[in-house]
């Protein structure tokens, strides 16, 4: 408790030093902006190349109004969901066994090994003419991207349990599913987490180039319109949607890591 | 020394790895000895004669090349259980759990209702003195404080026998000295049949009923001896000339078993 007491007391300070080159990089921001809303008010770069802060901002609004911009991030972040949850939860699943059961890795390896070098990217024809155009192409596109980085992760984590645990957990009494819940799984969280952090960027990659090859809702497909269509600002603002989508799931990705990881010992 | 039958029995117990360069390495050799309930036996031999390997052997967690491990007369050799508790030298607490869930965990895995579960926790977090520690992780914890719980998630357990390999090796000499006393107070309390490993004679002297000298690589038994003193037994009784007495007939076994080893 005491600890932490004195932590609230060293961070603030820790801020103050730093508050020099904080200011420098807000700075940065703020002139780039001033830059961006110069160059194009003024009329030197063509609305079409790069359009002004404030018609990006203008069509946001309009399409929220319409419930297009609502339409399209929900079509994506229930893609994202669902695709990415069933490629994390397959590869805790099959990372556990095969981590654990040289005969399930040695059967699984293999098959993996031969898939892992094809990038899931160009899976999405095929998938198109297994599954069909809908959206069970795009979910199973995001779910093996996820799958393939996570599963990594996941073996290395299950690996990398100390044997001495296992070990102590068997003497006790615990049986081989009590080793998997108690000592197992949560041995492994830090690396499985790691593991769903470097994922989900790529699992949004992966969404975004389905939705550009095909669909009719979504931020890919709003990147694609506004191509089609030469709104350089629905780019824009598709860029911009995206990004944030990205930011948040990796700021909520961190907190939960912070939570089921406290009671690592970490290097202040 | 043995008043009943023995509680656990090792019989010719023999141990060959693969070394570095393929060729057989013999770490236990023949190894026989038996301990008797409520016994406390120290084992006691020169660094690397494959204590550790005995202790893994005893515990079931390690299927020695020949020999097996009896207790009560069954054969349970290669096959952990809840009988035989293990303290081992180094840290082993779960570091994701608390104090009270590290020590609540055999009872918890072996289906104890949740309400004797903590009046389990309760008794062992008072009896290592961790009391108002209950809810703190691993990190927050200091080397004894580690050890301790170890000893009490092995004991709220209930094992029959408890196998202890150098459990205070890592700690300084005064919250080991505590440690030895704590450990006394226990045992004397629960009586159970006690496995030591160490290879510090004199804390071999304080603890035991008896104390077996090995000899290193390939282990076998070198020596045997009762150690005739009165418990409960207090940190002073290690200043007493009995106590002074023992440990230099201990020391000179000790000194025999390494000489024989270089002359093998």
């Amino acid at each position: 408790m005491d600890f932490e007491k004195s932590a609230a007391r060293v961070r603030p300070a820790g801020k103050r030093k730093s508050s020099c080159e904080r200011r420098v990089s807000v700075g940065v921001i703020v002139l780039a902006l001033a830059l961006w809303v110069a160059v194009t008010e003024s009329g030197l770069i063509a609305e079409l190349f790069l359009p002004s802060p404030t018609s990006v901002i203008k069509l946001g609004m309009e399409m929220w109004r319409n419930g297009r911009l609502q339409a399209n991030v929900i079509a994506s972040l229930r893609r994202i969901v669902i695709g990415y949850s069933l490629g994390t939860v397959a590869a805790i699943v099959i990372g556990l066994l095969m981590g654990r059961y040289r005969i399930v890795e040695a059967i699984i390896d293999p098959i993996f090994q031969v898939c892992r070098p094809v990038p899931p990217i160009a899976a999405i024809p095929l998938l198109i003419l297994w599954v069909g155009i809908g959206e069970e192409s795009k979910i199973l596109v995001i779910a093996s991207g996820t799958f393939a980085v996570c599963l990594i992760s996941v073996i290395t984590g299950i690996k990398n349990v100390p044997r001495i645990y296992i070990d102590c957990a068997r003497i006790l009494g615990a049986k081989e599913l009590d080793v998997f819940r108690y000592i197992i799984l949560p041995s492994a969280v830090p690396y499985i987490l790691s593991g769903m952090r470097t994922s989900i960027a790529s699992a949004f990659g992966v969404m975004v180039a389905a939705e550009l090859i095909a669909s009719f809702e979504g931020i890919g497909f709003m990147l694609i319109m506004g191509k089609n269509l030469l709104r350089t600002d629905m780019i824009f603002l598709g860029l911009m949607l995206i990004g944030s989508m990205v930011y948040a799931s990796d700021i909520i990705l961190k907190r939960v890591e912070n939570r089921l990881t406290g009671w690592m010992e970490r290097a202040e | 020394m043995m008043k009943s039958a023995p509680k656990l029995t090792a019989n010719d117990i023999t141990q060959i790895y693969k070394g570095k360069s393929g060729e057989d390495v013999c770490a236990v050799r023949n190894l026989s000895l038996q301990v008797g309930e409520g016994e406390f036996l120290s084992l006691v031999g020169p660094s690397g004669c494959g204590k550790t390997t005995m202790i893994k052997i005893f515990a079931g967690l390690l299927n020695p090349t020949g020999g097996s491990i009896l207790v009560d007369g069954r054969d349970v050799t290669g096959m952990p259980s809840r009988d035989r508790g293990v303290v081992f030298q180094e840290d082993a607490v779960f570091p994701w759990m608390t104090v009270e869930q590290n020590i609540g965990f055999g009872p918890r895995v072996n289906g104890l209702p949740p309400v004797k579960v903590r009046e389990l926790v309760s008794r062992y977090v008072e009896m290592v003195h961790l009391t108002g520690f209950e809810k703190s992780l691993h990190k927050e914890l200091s080397g004894g404080m580690r050890k301790r719980v170890d000893i009490a998630r092995a004991y709220a357990n209930s094992p029959d026998i408890l196998l202890m390999d150098e459990p205070f090796g890592s700690l300084d000499s005064q919250t080991r000295s505590r440690m030895q006393t704590e450990l006394l107070d226990i045992w004397q309390s629960e009586k159970k049949t006690v496995i030591f490993i160490t290879h510090d004679l004199e804390e071999a002297i304080y603890l035991s009923d008896r104390v077996i000298v090995l000899t290193a690589r390939p282990s076998q038994v070198w020596a045997e001896m009762v150690m005739p003193l009165d418990r409960p037994r207090t940190p002073q009784l290690k200043t007493t000339p009995e106590f002074v007495a023992l440990r230099a007939r201990l020391e000179a076994q000790m000194a025999e078993a390494i000489r024989a080893e270089h002359a093998k």
